[in-house]
């Protein structure tokens, strides 16, 4: 009889103690979870990014999302997942997402997207394709961006050419750039038309306008050195002949012109540009934009094309809270949060919905952007292909300094980048 | 020393001297002052840029006297990011590995430079290749390291490593100046019963001012203007230097240049102050004049 | 050279050579109490990263995941299949056989010209030494213009006297020379510490000098360089450590290009590391670095008992 007193005594001791713990932890979660979030926007990128996190955080009670600007985020992001303390929710590249999902960093989010019936087909098709890998989704597109051409109409005045008439092929480019090439009386240039190799534009680019691609459709071959590549290497390198290879490097190192573009001067008549430089130029050139600023989809070779980059959210593996990291990214892409974070930034909304409604497509500026989406290509989601663009970029030096000729310097880059791809696949399949 | 017998000089005719010693001292001015101005030209445009608006640092003709003068790119520049308390992280950070790292190689630099003992040459050899490989490939494990030590996002990761050791650089350079030390000094006090630890603060590290002081410049500019560290092991926004901060001006597709510029003078004045406030050492120092010979 | 100021050093027989007396058994332990600080922080901090870097130069590491080992495969494949990593090499030892003798030139003639007692030195001191902290957006953007091919300052001023300049940063040829150039812009953190070393010249040795009728340049040979032997053996030494490590002017500047000249070894390491995610192949390169690294620096140590005069060193 003791001893069933004395057990009953344990029990109801150790039930108390339960519910004294069940208690406290009931109150411990009606605490708001606190969720980092790591990106490197600054300025009105930064501002929007600012402002989604605090509608968020007003928003509702249980998620407190606490933002951290982090230059150089590739580095630190690295680190801090070797190190097993990732943050709960990244703003990353996009053109990342192949590089970590390949390497199992990213948090698959395909049961979410299934639970809450997020519909893959409210994004730009371009933006959500790259954010999967082997069939799975690793990030939700969150903004993006395309290239268009960008012209000064009064420099085309000055030309005889009609600022109404952007160039429309790439032999107009090639017309028009004539047109608009000015030399002083030692043959230095003082103006150029459109300059290939400038504004960061890799030759994939040009590539797809003629209708190729970097690799074949199940990325086991490279493709870039097909007659579509060498098509593209050879019209690039014979603009740049035109010009003088010595002639744009000065051109394009004056004093001051690493602070601004030449274009903002009026020594590039053309180039072509992503709407990210809309919020810097009306910056340092406002009267360009309010009089002489021209936007026009970019010449197609064959074809159309321009690329779609951009950022996505993702949720690194071993994240403490994927569960509200993904309250917050639900959040971030919904409309109106798109339409909040586009207006500050600039840039173009992934969610389409967001991207058409007239307070973001209403600015005529961003307007032919929006609608370059159209014909918005992504690069390959393969973990091989930063460094089998290397070697691309390699190729293109090597043709335009005249080393190779634009053909052997292409099968020199693909043979070299077919071993890369396959060094990648051998070891994807382990 | 050498040679020379004969002639003695002192017979050179005193005004052929006086003659050739301003000569010699023009000159230097002249090297002096066209270096200085060509070296002064980048800052003077860092300044003048810092000063303009928009439209004059975009303009095609440069021009060195900004029109207006924008003053409130300053005040811009400091509002843009907390200045005040990224200032203070710094200074903090700073001035910790100031003690930290100074105190450690200089007394790690007497044990390599003045105590003999088995095994001296091969740490010795051992400090030196600590510095060849390249961080890039230990930064990843070093984080790990410090994360499960628990210094992760908190100063220590910046400030305990300075006081282990104070750097292989700073050493190598310390035991460089000690060795030039006279042995018959430090042998001298330790005959008056001096120790070891006496000999380095009294007689060591009085005649290695200039050397100390120098090292002393190079842990203050090494640390106020450390990027990576901060970097990788701060993640609270709150606790970062102001070399980091420095880096949210430049944004992924636009830089405030002006205000860049603005913030990098105000950063890097205290550098130019406490090297002009500590170069007096490098040349007031305490020297061997007369000790030995 | 060095002789006549060896006779001047008395010397002194190495007691502690013979066995261990009580003394030498406390100098001992007086040197691993002085040097603890480091070697705690050495072997705590220092050499574990080492080691497992070397652990990863064997393996498949692509820093997300857990690495899988290859053996030397790494090892194998950049001698034997990688034509950027000869290029790095050359690169490199290019940059460092004109930039470390230069660096080490410039740095001591600075010192001396701030060493002497004019008007003004502290200002120019700063001045000097300011360049080497600038910071790297704001000395790139100017030496972008310095060196423009139709507008810079230098082919204009070549083009003074009728030389026709390179295009520099864009030249395959040039891109190399033009960054050792702006490497001596730097020098200024050389100079202080070769200001500091001046200091401990003993000014009766120019005395002694000057009574024997020895020129300012015999002086200088004679006394000041032997007497900063020890600070320009250290310079040598930390150059070439540091010039094989040189990274930020090609990263920020010309980004290895054009046509690979400025690719320098630790530029293609860290693309490798962290723009292809190739941390075991990474760390397989800097294990080579690092090898020709010790060799160069144990070869300099050999060489330096025969140029490098230490008044205090007659204790090994």
């Amino acid at each position: 009889m003791r001893q069933v007193l004395r057990l009953l005594a344990l029990a109801l001791c150790l039930s108390l103690l339960a519910t004294i713990t069940t208690a406290q932890a009931a109150v411990a979660s009606r605490a708001p979870v606190e969720i980092a979030l790591w990106h490197d926007w600054t300025g009105e990128g930064g501002d929007g990014v600012v402002a989604v996190v605090d509608a968020f955080n007003k928003s509702q009670s249980n998620i407190v999302v606490k933002a951290t600007v982090t230059p150089d985020l590739g580095t630190k992001l690295l680190a801090s997942v070797a190190g097993r303390v990732p943050p709960d929710v990244v703003l990353f590249d996009r053109y990342m997402t192949g590089q970590y999902a390949s390497r199992d960093a990213l948090t698959p989010l395909d049961t979410y997207i299934a639970r809450d019936k997020m519909d893959p087909g409210a994004f730009f098709e371009a933006c959500w394709n790259e954010t999967v890998y082997r069939g799975k989704v690793y990030s939700i597109p969150f903004e993006t961006n395309s290239r268009v051409l960008m012209y000064n109409k009064r420099l085309f005045k000055e030309a005889g050419l009609d600022p109404s008439k952007p160039p429309e092929t790439w032999d107009d480019l090639v017309r028009y750039s004539h047109a608009l090439t000015k030399r002083d009386e030692k043959g230095r240039l003082v103006q150029v038309g459109f300059v290939p190799i400038w504004n960061g534009v890799s030759l994939v680019h040009y590539l797809w306008q003629c209708g190729g691609d970097a690799f074949n459709a199940d990325a086991t071959r490279v493709t870039f050195n097909g007659p579509e590549g060498v098509e593209a290497l050879e019209w690039v390198v014979s603009l740049v002949n035109y010009y003088g290879y010595d002639n744009l490097v000065s051109l394009a190192a004056g004093f001051g012109s690493h602070l601004s573009d030449p274009f903002y001067t009026g020594k590039v008549a053309m180039k072509s540009e992503g709407c990210w430089m809309l919020s810097d130029m009306r910056r340092y050139a406002p009267n360009l934009v309010a009089n002489d600023l021209g936007v026009a989809p970019l010449p197609r070779g064959k074809v159309r094309a321009t690329i779609a980059g951009g950022f996505s959210l993702v949720i690194p593996k071993g994240a403490a809270h994927s569960d509200a990291a993904w309250e917050f990214i639900k959040f971030a892409v919904s409309k109106d949060a798109q339409i909040l974070f586009a207006r500050k930034a600039g840039t173009i909304p992934a969610l389409k919905a967001a991207a058409l409604d007239p307070q973001v497509a209403g600015d005529p500026l961003l307007k032919p952007f929006i609608d370059a989406m159209e014909h918005a290509r992504y690069r390959p989601v393969h973990p091989a292909f930063p460094e089998v663009e290397s070697y691309i970029y390699q190729a293109v030096d090597k043709a335009v300094h005249g080393e190779m000729s634009p053909e052997a310097a292409l099968e020199w880059a693909a043979g070299r980048a077919q071993k890369v791809l396959d060094r990648y696949n051998r070891h994807l399949r382990r | 020393m050498v040679g020379r017998v004969g002639i003695p000089r002192q017979s050179a005719s005193r005004r052929t001297r006086r003659m050739r010693a301003i000569l010699v001292k023009t000159l230097v001015y002249l090297v002096l002052l066209v270096g200085s101005s060509a070296l002064l030209t980048p800052f003077l445009w860092m300044v003048s840029t810092s000063l303009k608006g928009y439209d004059q640092v975009v303009a095609s003709k440069f021009t060195w006297i900004p029109k207006p003068v924008v003053w409130s790119n300053y005040t811009r520049a400091l509002e843009f990011i907390p200045f005040w308390r990224y200032l203070g992280n710094t200074v903090l950070v700073t001035s910790m590995c100031l003690i930290g790292a100074l105190s450690a190689s200089a007394v790690v630099a007497y044990g390599f430079a003045k105590l003999r003992a088995p095994g001296r040459t091969a740490l010795f050899g051992v400090l030196l290749a600590s510095m060849m490989l390249p961080g890039q490939v230990t930064m990843i494990p070093v984080f790990v390291l410090f994360q499960r030590l628990g210094w992760y996002n908190n100063l220590k990761a910046l400030i305990i490593p300075a006081f282990l050791g104070g750097g292989a650089f700073n050493i190598f350079l310390l035991r460089q100046f000690y060795m030039t030390i006279p042995n018959e000094l430090c042998d001298a006090a330790k005959i008056d019963g001096c120790s070891n630890l006496g000999i380095l603060v009294r007689i060591v590290a009085p005649l290695s001012k200039p050397a100390l002081t120098a090292v002393g410049v190079f842990i203050f500019v090494a640390n106020w203007t450390d990027f990576f560290s901060p970097l990788i092991y701060l993640s609270d926004q709150e606790k970062y230097t102001l070399a980091l901060g420095l880096r949210l001006f430049q944004s992924l597709h636009s830089t405030e240049y002006s205000l860049l510029m603005a913030a990098s003078i105000v950063f890097s004045l205290p550098i130019l102050v406490v090297f002009f406030l500590a170069q007096r050492y490098f040349i007031e120092g305490v020297t061997l004049t007369g000790m030995k010979g | 050279m060095t002789r006549e100021i060896d006779c001047t050093s008395p010397g002194k027989a190495d007691s502690g050579r013979r066995g261990l007396s009580r003394n030498a058994v406390r100098e001992a332990r007086d040197f691993y109490l002085c040097i603890l600080p480091w070697l705690v922080g050495f072997s705590g901090l220092t050499l574990g990263p080492m080691l497992v870097s070397f652990y990863y130069s064997l393996c498949e590491y692509n820093i997300l995941q857990p690495p899988t080992w290859v053996g030397l495969a790494n090892y194998v494949s950049i001698f034997t299949d990688d034509p950027l990593f000869w290029t790095a090499l050359y690169n490199t030892a290019y940059y460092t056989f004109f930039s470390v003798p230069l660096g080490v030139a410039g740095s001591l003639a600075l010192a001396l010209l701030l060493n002497q007692a004019v008007r003004g030195v502290r200002v120019f001191r700063t001045i000097f030494y300011m360049p080497s902290i600038m910071p790297a957006v704001a000395s790139s953007i100017l030496w972008i213009w310095l060196f423009n091919p139709q507008y810079g300052l230098v082919n204009r001023a070549l083009s003074l006297v009728g030389i026709k300049g390179p295009l520099w940063l864009a030249d395959p040829v040039w891109s190399k020379p033009a960054l050792i150039l702006m490497g001596l812009w730097g020098v200024g953190g050389g100079t202080v510490i070769f200001l500091a070393g001046l200091q401990g010249v003993p000014r009766h040795l120019y005395e002694a000098a000057v009574v024997d009728g020895a020129t300012t340049w015999q002086q200088f040979l004679h006394v000041t360089l032997p007497m900063l032997s020890p600070t320009v053996f250290f310079s040598f030494v930390m150059g070439i450590i540091g010039s094989f490590q040189v990274f930020t002017q090609s990263y920020v500047m010309t980004q290895g290009g054009p046509l690979n000249s400025t690719l320098f070894y630790v530029l293609y390491l860290y693309r490798v590391a962290f723009e292809f995610f190739q941390m075991g192949y990474a760390s397989a390169l800097a294990w080579i670095l690092f090898v020709i690294l010790v060799t160069f620096t144990g070869l300099q140590l050999r060489l330096s008992r025969r140029w490098v005069y230490y008044e205090g060193d007659l204790r090994r």
